[in-house]
């Protein structure tokens, strides 16, 4: 053990911050210290009165170099611990007899989403000369969720879990990272959301009655897509949820909205998600979804089904309404038959209009404004067989889900055959946690 | 025994360890003797280090105080000692210019003379302020960085996103995101344009770009049915039938590709593909030949550009279009002579001699064999002879030689 009595404390420039001491072998040798690098504790008296005292853990470097009498210190880690190597208040410093090389952190971090990459690839970059050698004090008086690291330039990483866990029991240990310990980094989605606007097809093929919930009776896809919605707005648009911002467009040859309510002007817009009041407006919307409902938003479901119109509409609205940094979302309820009034043979031009192939737009949509499209089939060709058998084989009744999962594909979004409960549930999960990255 | 508070707030030196006390003490207890302590007043000490206070808690005695009074001091009243000066004005400086310390320079800054980019934590002093990146030699200083770009700019080129005044862009990626569709506008309509005309104009030496909605934005489906193609504005739509090869060909090669379902971009269209394509908007078609000879006159253009993967591009479209040229040169006449023989073999010598030509329009790759669509020339004006009955007098021929047949153009 050292104290500071007897000893000068003088700052090393040594590169980074690193929780690192040196001193003469002799000094060493004569406090009993052993002659290689070992891990310690430095315990200091606070300044402030009645305070206890401040530990933290540091790595001591037997080093010829140091004069004796001499306590050489990291500068940064000085700053950063707060000691004032002029005039310091009285210090001790022990070995400690076990430190823990930790097997692998996984670190939390403010980083906006549109920075992950940039930061990471830093990361990966100087993780050597900035985590690697870095220890830190676990004390069992404190709860695991105060063990942070500072970091040079980038403030605090804290540890979200680490391997192996410290013992809850004992004074304090010294956990150290190496160079073999598995480092990673988690971004919480909480701190990027996501903007989803809901696409609802109400066209004509959507009174086919051949979509089958859980009772296994077959009822209207129309239905199913309402069962669909009334589902989303559940799991995820209550309170957890990281939608930030909302719209649920209806749509056959055009779209309109069904939340918010359009203004006077029949402008679509996003809603803000702030309250849990909000849930019920959006369930009571669904109550539109009939027959004189449509009629009072001035659908007409004969008109065709447009889809590359509602994605462009939907698109539109996360292109005015999206957070920058914000995850931009459609979700397409649908049967997936495509049909609009002008219709074009396939293959007959080279040059047509970006609108026209729904899965060409798509693939603009997730060029030019980073869209993603996760599609829900309603029904199959084969329900329409089992169950609504007059309209199997009628163009613009039997569903396209080829068409729905190019679409998903080409915006790498998610596809899901029919929306029960457990692949919706699926989808939306996906849309609420954190992503982890290797460093 | 006399309980007191010593006050040491307007003494020079700061009293933050046991030993700045002690000197302070030092320096006023001979000044004390002498002088009556009331309880709960001061008695003052005026010495060359400063004022100092002895606040009095409680007295036993209404004495003077003598040199051998004892004294028991319960706690010292002190200035915090100011640990991190601003290196600018000597006011409470919490902020680092990492610069400077980098520099080994005095880098203690106070929140009013540090310089800050908005929404970052890092702190700069003045000289050491990041400059405006709009262009190399912007004398202007930054103050906040694009939201989409990552890049730092100074406030001439700040434009706050139109629905949310705190996210600022640079101009240019502002354009980028908010940019209206041209089209749109002279019908005086309202909409984003988003797509941007891909077209690439040799004579500004940059793409079109113009601001298009997807309504108006047209697809040049250069990478198949199903894919996004090249972006095009009405105008340019128009200028493909007419306008030089070289630009159509740079538009191919400077339009990101689309991604395949490998998750990789798709490669760009071969030689085939792009004669295919130019047939459909060109007003008379292309030879092989045209499009290759096009595809080398570009190589100025392209080496001057000076980017690394419009080179290696380049370089791929014309090694592997050069090669392609060279295959048919040598499988063309190959093919010419085999067909007639067929032919002459299978219904006389008179059909052998009514093949006039073959062409070659397609190729491509089966088991890693190349297959070849041939178009046939004939001097007939009924093909069926050749064709058989479902196709039986055709389809071993096809076999035989790995081709696929078609007659004049596709005429039956």
């Amino acid at each position: 053990m050292i104290r500071s009595a007897g000893f000068r404390i003088e700052p090393r420039e040594a590169g980074g911050l690193r929780e690192e001491v040196w001193l003469n072998p002799e000094d060493a040798a004569a406090a009993a210290l052993p002659l290689t690098p070992t891990y310690g504790i430095w315990a200091q008296e606070s300044l402030f009165l009645g305070a206890p005292t401040e530990r933290k853990a540091v790595l001591i470097r037997p080093d010829a170099a140091t004069p004796r009498g001499v306590l050489q210190a990291n500068k940064r880690f000085l700053i950063h611990a707060g000691i004032d190597s002029a005039d310091p208040m009285p210090w001790l410093l022990e070995p400690t007899v076990s430190p823990v090389s930790l097997r692998s952190v996984v670190f939390e971090t403010a980083t906006e989403l549109a920075s992950v990459e940039h930061e990471l690839q830093r990361l990966r970059r100087i993780r050597k000369e900035v985590l690697d050698g870095r220890c830190l004090l676990y004390d069992s008086k404190n709860e695991r969720t105060d063990l942070a690291l500072p970091m040079e330039g980038l403030g605090y990483f804290n540890l979200q879990s680490l391997s192996p866990p410290p013992s809850p029991s004992g004074d304090a240990t010294v956990l150290v990272i190496d160079g073999d310990t598995e480092l990673k980094l988690f971004v919480p989605h909480r701190r990027a959301g996501v903007d989803m606007v809901v696409a609802v097809d109400v066209s004509g093929s959507m009174w086919v009655r051949d979509y089958v919930g859980d009772d296994n009776r077959p009822k209207a896809r129309l239905e199913g897509a309402r069962e669909g919605l009334l589902r989303l707005f559940e799991k995820r648009l209550i309170s957890g949820s990281r939608v930030s911002r909302f719209a649920v467009l209806v749509f056959a040859g055009d779209s309109r909205s069904l939340y918010p309510k359009a203004d006077v002007a029949d402008t679509p817009e996003m809603a803000e998600i702030r309250e849990v009041e909000q849930l019920q407006e959006m369930q009571a919307s669904t109550r539109l979804l009939n027959e004189t409902g449509l009629k009072m938003l001035n659908v007409d479901w004969d008109g065709g089904t447009n889809i590359s119109g509602v994605l462009r509409d939907a698109a539109d609205l996360l292109d005015i309404f999206a957070r920058e940094g914000n995850e931009k979302l459609i979700v397409l309820l649908s049967d997936g038959a495509h049909t609009t009034r002008n219709q074009r043979r396939r293959g007959e031009l080279e040059v047509i209009s970006t609108i026209e192939e729904p899965a060409v737009m798509a693939d603009t949509l997730q060029h030019d404004s980073g869209v993603r499209i996760c599609s829900v089939a309603i029904s199959n060709e084969e329900n329409v067989r089992r169950y609504a058998p007059e309209y199997a084989g009628r163009p613009g009744y039997v569903p396209d889900v080829n068409l729905l999962q190019r679409i998903a594909q080409a915006t790498d979004g998610l596809f899901f055959d029919q929306p029960d409960g457990r692949a919706l549930s699926a989808l939306l999960d996906l849309l609420g946690q954190g992503v982890m990255y290797p460093i | 025994m006399i309980e007191a508070i010593l006050d040491l707030r307007e003494w020079r030196e700061t009293a933050a360890s046991p030993s700045a006390i002690g000197r302070a003490w030092a320096a006023i207890q001979s000044s004390l003797v002498g002088q009556l302590p009331v309880a709960a007043e001061a008695l003052e000490v005026r010495a060359e280090g400063g004022i100092a206070r002895l606040w009095i808690v409680s007295t036993p005695s209404h004495e003077p105080i003598a040199d051998d009074t004892p004294l028991l001091l319960l706690d010292v009243v002190r200035n915090p000692r100011l640990m991190y000066v601003c290196r600018d004005c000597g006011e409470y400086g919490p902020l680092r210019c990492q610069k400077c310390e980098d520099e080994e320079q005095p880098a203690r800054l106070c929140s009013k003379c540090a310089k800050t980019i908005l929404d970052e934590l890092t702190a700069y002093c003045s000289r050491h302020l990041p400059l405006c990146e709009c262009r190399e030699g912007c004398p202007e200083k930054a103050n906040f960085r694009c939201r989409k770009c990552r890049r730092l700019f100074g406030t001439h080129q700040q434009k706050a996103h139109p629905r949310d005044p705190e996210t600022s862009y640079c101009a240019n990626c502002h354009w980028v995101l908010f940019g209206r569709c041209q089209p749109c506008a002279e019908l005086r309509k309202q909409r984003l344009g988003r797509s941007k005309c891909g077209f690439f104009r040799r004579d500004t030496g940059e793409r079109c770009a113009l601001p298009l909605c997807w309504e108006h934005s047209q697809q040049w489906r250069a990478w198949g049915q199903d894919n996004r193609g090249i972006p095009l504005c009405p105008e340019h739509v128009k200028a493909l039938a007419t306008v030089d090869l070289e630009s159509i060909l740079l538009s191919l090669l400077t339009t990101k590709p689309p991604i395949s379902d490998r998750g990789r971009p798709m490669p760009l269209p071969n030689l085939f593909r792009v004669r295919k394509l130019l047939k459909t908007c060109r007003s008379r078609p292309e030879s092989f030949r045209t499009i290759l000879e096009a595809v080398q006159r570009l190589e100025p253009d392209i080496e001057s550009r000076g980017r690394e993967r419009l080179s290696r591009d380049y370089r791929y479209m014309r090694e592997s279009y050069g090669e392609a040229l060279a295959d048919l040169a040598q499988k063309e006449p190959m093919f010419l002579e085999q067909i007639r023989d067929y032919y002459a073999r299978e219904l006389g010598s008179g059909y052998g001699s009514a093949i006039l030509g073959a062409e070659v329009i397609e190729r491509w790759k089966e088991k890693g064999q190349w297959r070849y669509r041939v178009d046939v020339r004939t001097s007939l004006t009924n093909r069926g002879h050749l064709i058989g009955p479902g196709g039986q007098r055709i389809k071993p021929l096809q076999e035989k030689y790995g081709i696929r047949i078609d007659f004049d153009g596709g005429q039956r």
